[in-house]
């Protein structure tokens, strides 16, 4: 059940990531710092990131081998302004061209020949500009730095006729003797690669499937490569695992804070049922709940850090999850170092959660001291402490273990808002910057993470049910 | 258990010596390194003197009948008197860089608080006086002939690369990197070979260098530049780069070759990309940890005056109220505050009776000392004259006759701000000098709408018109501001109160980044508001020439379109004459102003402030303001 449910889940991540409004951008700048040039470099540029990640392709089919030269030449006279539209159509149609790639190009050639024939230059032109940028294939595997003789043999040649098409361009205003060179340039290479474009039935399935975002992506997953970073273009893999420690040592020590004083609280509340000392806490821990942790952090950060206007108080840093000169230190203080850092972070994350689970612990042991095995222990003149402890604990305890698996992809994910008052470069912090930076590479990594966790809690919480109660078995 | 306790005990012990030991080692080799570079400085200051006073030197140059280009330094460091072992800590908000690699990226904080330091330049400006004559740095003497078309660039012998930080040089696996690597004019030939490598995906650069016709290293300390055309921008371009070490970026993390055909791809993700940056200059990229800190280190070996500053880091983190923390503790020895910041630690105790103020902050008793500072850049908002609403002049200077920008810098960014009179540097005579900013006048903007023939015919209080032979509607439009920026959303809804007064319904989309550039490039917008730097010497095609209006991502975005601009503005790329290019400058200016196609709402101020300890602090002229190079500290601690 595992995999076919986690197969439909990344399906289902990878279609909203696509199709979510936004592009993605190497250069992703603030709308504070000021833009840079920008113009036919950029627009090469950005072909080339696209093609890094497959971003030009399709994401799910892919029906290129089908498209019409009627269809390719009316976008030519849109992009060539033969058409009066408004200028974002344009400009929307040319990204789409480009992307076409390799499945343009004998189309956009019957278009140069019909052009040249009527006539009609600036259709051909236009066509000989988009040839320019569709034509060139492209590399295989470049960054493999030690490449096969048969690969090596592949990009040298690929890469020989890429400077080879490089130079069949020409200005718009140039002479027509100039442009007539490049022309014929283009149709001799053409008659020689004719073949290329001649797709067979098993060529058209295979194209279909595969030649697709989303078969890409799968074909390197299965191979256990979750791809570089669109913005660092670093290894997702390996930046996350950096990331894991920071992450985990914030949430991991808040549950199990959170559990340390919850349980406890729960039980007290239980035994103390309707008591004053009962509500007084219920209100009190709720109190806490209702409190946002981003302002709770911010108002700890102001007073107890130690930029704090009151010197008193400047007991702990500002942020950040070691101190300067780390690497300098002995392991214990390197220890001490990281609590120290993390008892701001580790509180404003815990407090919140405290309400929910000793509401649990309470109802949970509550439902279990009604019960009938608890009042034949009393009657039997057990003493309380064991009737609790031994006896309706335990049943007590199967609620908030559920909860467990709840919590933990959220324990991977570590908490956005509080890595980030922080400055903690957790994973949390790492995903929110790559979704708004559009690094679907990042997002799809993590969130896959996540689902693995999700069902790899609910296995634990079956393990967990049936260590706590023996009469439930699985075969 | 308490065994366990033991053992702990004991290796603490140990390790604390270990650690005092080799810390103790470090400060020794130190000591010895501090010495054997002001030996070096001394030889140094007699060497870089020479080829000034020994004319004979100019023997084997290719023109020996041109002048030096060169201009000499005009600003020097360390001052007298200053300390020159402290160390500063900056501030850096933005989070992890993406990369290091110079010729990919190009974030406005990464070049002006690593590369500057981290690169040398063939020369530099004379950024605190005068920037437009420029000094040697890498070269000792440029000669431009050929009508501005040929450089030829003479560099300094005995300059070496750093050496190779976030890579354990120890280990087997780097011995290849382990070694001297002298710097050369081929070092520049392979930048340029990468900055122009088609596949190489650097865009914003390669557009600067479209009328390149040639690089190549005549020997191994003489680089010839030559241009296809005299166009302004040749100098900055030609002497303003810096090398890129070939030794590398040519290889594979094995230290096998890269081989030529993926050389380009394979650049782009180059596995020391991430890693850090290797350069020639004052300051040595020494340590990084993601998530954490930054460390620049002097490099003692430098060929030029050294600065006064030992280290620069820069804790990172990604939130910029953490920036006053900061400083308050005494992490940050400098850090620039945002308006409301410097709102919330100073302006607002301004004037309040001693016993008022909190006693224990430190922005207040002294101990951090405020200098408020203009940022080359103006904010904007412009207007799609692609849309109907916006293509008649006359409502887009009614535009900015409604936009409150006084009051927008006055109540909303604390006064700290100055109204913006066009998009030319203020410190250049660029500006048209008789241009006034357009008032705000709410009737002389209902009049101009009037005479456009806007006016309310149905009472509803908007006013309306039959567009383009439609039907009349009211005028109604939105703005796209960026959302994560309260300060942006508090000036629209000035902006949005005002227009309502004079029958205008504006409503404001709070977009984030992506998907305002995304509708920006695909021209789905009324009107936005941005920033643009302010560069020193602007070359005003990218924003103002009309065919970057046709230019996908192009950045004339509201498609300004004057053929008399386009004109004026091709004629400057041309012309190399100061005082031509004044005149021509102040007629753009001019026309620009004419046509409103932005409305300039103001260039902001900011606060940069420091600890007790920093001195000598000046500013440049020039990005980046608070270049630390001619500063000292009588703090070692950071």
């Amino acid at each position: 059940m595992m995999i076919p449910t986690f197969f439909g889940i990344s399906l289902l991540i990878f279609a909203v990531l696509n199709f979510a409004p936004g592009r993605p951008g190497a250069q992703t700048q603030s709308a504070d710092v000021a833009g840079d040039a920008r113009g036919e470099a950029t627009q090469e540029s950005y072909k080339i990131f696209r093609e890094q990640f497959n971003l030009d392709k399709p994401v799910l089919l892919n029906t290129r081998f089908s498209l019409q030269t009627s269809s390719v030449k009316r976008d030519l006279e849109v992009i060539a302004k033969l058409v009066d539209v408004p200028i974002a159509e344009r400009i929307v149609l040319q990204d789409r061209l480009e992307d076409l790639g390799q499945y343009a190009v004998p189309h956009l050639l019957t278009v140069l020949e019909q052009a040249d024939q009527s006539g009609e230059v600036r259709l051909r032109d236009t066509a000989v500009y988009f040839l320019r940028l569709t034509a060139p294939r492209r590399l295989l595997d470049p960054f493999n730095p030690q490449p096969a003789p048969e690969l090596r043999a592949y990009n040298d040649e690929v890469s020989a006729e890429r400077s080879r098409l490089s130079q069949f361009r020409y200005a718009f205003d140039a002479p027509e003797s100039e442009k007539r060179v490049v022309i014929s340039g283009w149709r001799s290479w053409y008659e020689q690669i004719r073949g290329r474009y001649d797709y067979s039935a098993a060529d058209k399935v295979r194209i279909l499937f595969l030649d697709t975002r989303f078969a890409t992506y799968w074909r390197n997953l299965l191979r256990l490569d979750f791809g570089v970073s669109l913005a660092t273009r670093e290894p997702v893999m390996s930046t996350l695992l950096s990331k894991l420690k920071y992450s985990l040592s914030l949430s991991v020590m808040s549950l199990i804070l959170a559990y340390l004083i919850a349980i406890p609280l729960g039980i007290f509340s239980a035994v103390r049922r309707d008591t004053r000392a009962d509500r007084a806490l219920t209100v009190s821990l709720f109190m806490l709940y209702s409190l946002p942790s981003f302002f709770v952090a911010t108002v700890l950060l102001f007073f107890l850090s130690a930029g704090s206007n009151w010197e008193g108080l400047r007991l702990f840093p500002t942020g950040g999850f070691q101190s300067a000169g780390f690497e300098d230190l002995t392991t214990f203080r390197k220890a001490t170092d990281v609590l120290w850092h993390l008892v701001l972070p580790v509180g404003s994350l815990t407090y919140g959660s405290l309400a929910v689970l000793s509401r649990y612990m309470r109802t949970g042991l509550l439902e279990v001291i009604g019960s009938d095995y608890i009042r034949t222990a009393r009657a039997k003149g057990l003493p309380e402490r064991l009737v609790i402890g031994k006896h309706a604990l335990r049943n007590g305890l199967l609620p908030i273990i559920t909860l467990l698996a709840g919590l933990l992809p959220a324990v991977l994910g570590g908490s956005v808002v509080i890595e980030y008052i922080f400055g903690i470069p957790g994973i949390g912090l790492w995903t929110i910057e790559s979704i708004f930076q559009r690094d679907y590479n990042v997002i799809m990594g993590v969130q896959l993470l996540s689902t693995v966790l999700v069902l790899l809690g609910i296995l634990l919480t079956d393990i967990g049910y049936a260590l706590v109660d023996p009469r439930i078995r699985y075969n | 258990m308490g065994l366990l306790g033991v053992s702990a005990l004991q290796l603490h012990a140990v390790e604390s010596r270990l650690v005092t030991q080799s810390q103790q080692l470090r400060v020794l080799g130190e000591a010895t390194e501090r010495v054997a570079a002001q030996l070096e400085r001394v030889r140094g200051g007699v060497s870089s003197a020479a080829p000034a006073s020994n004319e004979p030197s100019l023997q084997g140059v290719l023109h020996p009948e041109l002048k030096d280009f060169l201009k000499a330094k005009e600003t020097h460091w360390p001052p007298a008197g200053a300390k020159t072992n402290g160390t500063i800590a900056v501030d850096w908000y933005s989070g992890d860089p993406k990369g290091f690699n110079p010729i990919l990226e190009n974030a406005g904080n990464y070049n002006d608080k690593v590369l500057r330091y981290v690169e040398s330049s063939v020369a530099r400006q004379n950024g605190w006086t005068n920037p437009d004559s420029l000094y040697g740095d890498l070269a000792w003497r440029v000669e431009v002939a050929d009508d501005f078309k040929e450089f030829t660039i003479y560099l300094r012998k005995g300059v070496k690369w750093h050496s190779v930080s976030g890579v354990d040089l120890s280990s087997p696996r780097y011995a290849w990197l382990n070694q001297e690597h002298p710097l050369t004019a081929h070092d520049f030939v392979f930048m340029f070979d990468m900055l122009l490598h088609p596949q190489v995906q650097n865009g914003f650069a390669k557009s600067y260098y479209q009328e390149l016709a040639s690089w190549k290293a005549l020997d191994d300390h003489t680089l010839q530049l030559k241009w296809k055309k005299t166009q302004a921008g040749n100098v900055d371009q030609s002497l303003l780069i810096s090398p890129l070490p070939k030794f590398l970026y040519a290889f594979a993390e094995d230290g096998t070759p890269i081989p030529e055909a993926t050389l380009g791809l394979a650049f782009n993700q180059h596995w020391y990309n991430n890693r850090g940056i290797v350069g020639t200059g004052p300051y040595r990229f020494a340590n990084y940890t993601p998530g954490v800190s930054m460390r620049l280190e002097r490099n003692e070996d430098y060929y030029e005056e050294l600065p006064a500053l030992k280290s620069i880091t820069y804790p990172i983190y990604t939130d910029r109220t953490q920036t006053v923390l900061k400083l308050k503790s005494g992490e940050l020895s400098f850090g620039q505050l945002s308006q409301g910041q410097y709102r919330e630690e100073v302006l607002r105790f301004e004037g309040l009776p001693e016993a008022e103020r909190p006693k224990g902050s430190p922005f207040l008793n002294g101990d951090i000392k405020c200098d408020v500072v203009d940022d080359p850049r103006y904010y904007y908002m412009g207007w799609n004259e692609e849309n109907p609403l916006f293509k008649d002049r006359r409502v887009r200077r009614a535009m900015t006759l409604a936009l409150n920008r006084q009051e927008i810098v006055t109540k909303v960014f604390s006064g700290l701000g100055q109204v913006a009179r066009g998009p030319f540097l203020e410190t250049t005579p660029h500006l048209a000098p008789e241009i006034q900013p357009l008032p705000f006048d709410l009737k002389q903007a209902g009049a101009l709408l009037a005479e456009a023939g806007w006016s309310d015919t149905d009472g509803d209080g908007l006013l309306d018109k039959a567009l383009e032979g439609g039907k009349r509607s009211p005028f109604a439009f939105t703005l796209l501001i960026y959302g994560s920026s309260p300060e942006f959303s508090s000036a629209a809804n000035i902006f949005k109160e005002d227009l309502l007064s004079i029958g205008i319904k504006m409503s404001i989309d709070a977009a984030e980044w992506s998907l305002m550039q995304k509708r920006m490039e695909e021209k789905k917008f009324d009107a936005y508001t941005g920033a643009w730097g302010l560069p020193w010497s602007q070359d005003p095609y990218q924003l103002w020439h009309s065919s970057q209006a046709d230019v996908p991502k192009g950045s004339n975005q509201v498609g300004f379109r004057n053929a008399k601009a386009d004109a004026l503005i091709e004629e400057l790329r041309n012309t190399l004459d100061k005082d031509k290019r004044t005149v021509m400058f102040r007629d753009l200016h001019r026309i620009i102003h004419e046509e409103q196609p932005y409305s300039f709402m103001f260039v902001p101020r900011f606060a940069d402030c420091y600890r007790k300890g920093l001195e000598g602090v000046i500013y440049s002229k020039t990005r980046p303001v608070a270049n630390v190079l001619p500063w000292w500290s009588t703090r070692t601690d950071g």
